[in-house]
């Protein structure tokens, strides 16, 4: 009888053992909206599905750009522990489901970023994944950067290596910014990499089913 | 001394429970393993045992849904030395206690930051003599698994993996 007493204890004890305790994301300061809405009611979410991944990406090989867009697939894949989403550069536009292109200007490469206080050195555009892909025909992503004047080289590059992973982040399906500066996705980013609530927001997005889908 | 090589399926319980949106465990799939064991005779009825052994899998994403995600293969390395009782002619069982290794194909998802520690294992064997040389091997044993990347996440603690293994095995017998 005792034994059995024991037996049972262990089991029962092996079994609320085997649950780690998963971290709470959703508290109301852990994440920000993703979703456009149209008015009313109308959730607006974008998401690679995973038969669409991993994410292709082609960047204009002038300057710096390969790096930049290799840079900002890692910072964003790195975000996501359970496969969610995943990006992969490649050689040819046709291919790509997103490119990534200079305007205004190709800056030099190989410049070390600036170790300054943050400047708006540059700028980024994404194109809406909604209107891409509900909207119109599209089939491509656009992510366009811009160099801007005034400014030294070092100081553009700190800033394209912001910009290159906010855009990455409007691309991957985080449509609104962030109102918190310590956040990658705060419109003209502070920060070098995404947050712990940029990862969180990444996470449940890619969580939540998605209402639009890339073609 | 007697040398043992088995080879069988393993059945491993979810590395990571978490809920993000949904809940959603991280399983291996049913995998081969491989092990190899030198017993060395004590004072009967009692055998000193040492085991090698290694398995290689795939682990998935099981979402609430019913859907499946590969996240890559996942190999494991385990050294356990234990000891051995004969309790009938043609059985045996016994206690292994060791360290297992976590060898992933990708740094990436739940590796990101790499395998982590050497984790204590513990295992319970049993074997069926089938004839000289030969037998059929089950094998449980348990473990607690995390990474630092799960850390980083802010997983307060770590799973408790249960792993059951039948294999047959084969080798020199330590009888005269």
């Amino acid at each position: 009888m005792n034994r059995n007493r024991v037996v049972l204890g262990l089991l029962g004890l092996l079994a609320a053992c085997d649950t780690a305790q998963a971290p709470l994301r959703t508290c109301a300061r852990c994440s920000y909206d993703f979703a456009d809405t149209v008015p009313p009611t109308t959730a607006l979410v974008f998401s690679w599905p995973e038969n669409r991944l991993p994410v292709r990406f082609y960047a204009d090989p002038r300057g710096a750009l390969p790096s930049l867009v290799t840079l900002a697939i890692g910072a964003w894949q790195g975000q996501f522990l359970y496969g969610e989403w995943s990006g992969v550069p490649v050689p040819d536009s046709t291919m790509a489901d997103v490119v990534v292109l200079w305007a205004g200007g190709v800056p030099p490469p190989d410049v070390p970023p600036d170790q300054g206080p943050p400047v708006d050195a540059c700028a980024g555009e994404t194109s809406d994944p909604v209107a891409v892909f509900r909207d119109s025909a599209g089939t491509h992503v656009h992510i366009v950067l811009t160099p801007r004047g005034g400014f030294s080289d070092a100081q553009v590059a700190a800033c394209l290596r912001r910009v290159v992973i906010h855009e990455f982040g409007h691309a991957l399906g985080l449509l609104r910014e962030s109102d918190s500066t310590g956040d990658i996705m705060y419109e003209g980013p502070t920060v070098t990499a995404p947050s712990e609530r940029d990862r969180n927001t990444a996470e449940i997005l890619y969580h939540t089913p998605a209402t639009v889908a890339p073609r | 001394m007697a040398y043992h090589i088995a080879v069988g399926a393993r059945y491993g319980t979810a590395l990571v429970h978490d809920s993000i949106v949904t809940p959603f465990a991280v399983r291996p799939a049913v995998a081969p393993a491989l092990s190899a064991a030198a017993y060395l005779p004590l004072k009967p009825p009692w055998q000193g045992v040492a085991t090698l052994d290694a398995s290689i899998t795939r682990i998935s994403r099981h979402d609430s849904d019913g859907t499946t995600t590969n996240l890559g293969r996942l190999s494991t390395i385990m050294f356990c030395v234990g000891l051995r009782r004969d309790i009938s002619k043609k059985l045996s069982a016994g206690l292994d206690i060791g360290g297992l290794k976590y060898l992933p194909a990708d740094e990436t998802g739940i590796f990101n930051l790499g395998a982590g520690p050497l984790a204590g294992v513990g295992g319970l064997v049993m074997e069926w003599q089938l004839s000289p040389g030969l037998a059929i091997e089950a094998r449980y044993d348990i473990h607690q698994f995390t990474t630092p990347a799960l850390d980083a996440e802010g997983f307060t603690s770590a799973t408790l993996v249960q792993r059951v293994t039948l294999s047959l095995a084969g080798g020199t017998s330590s009888e005269p």
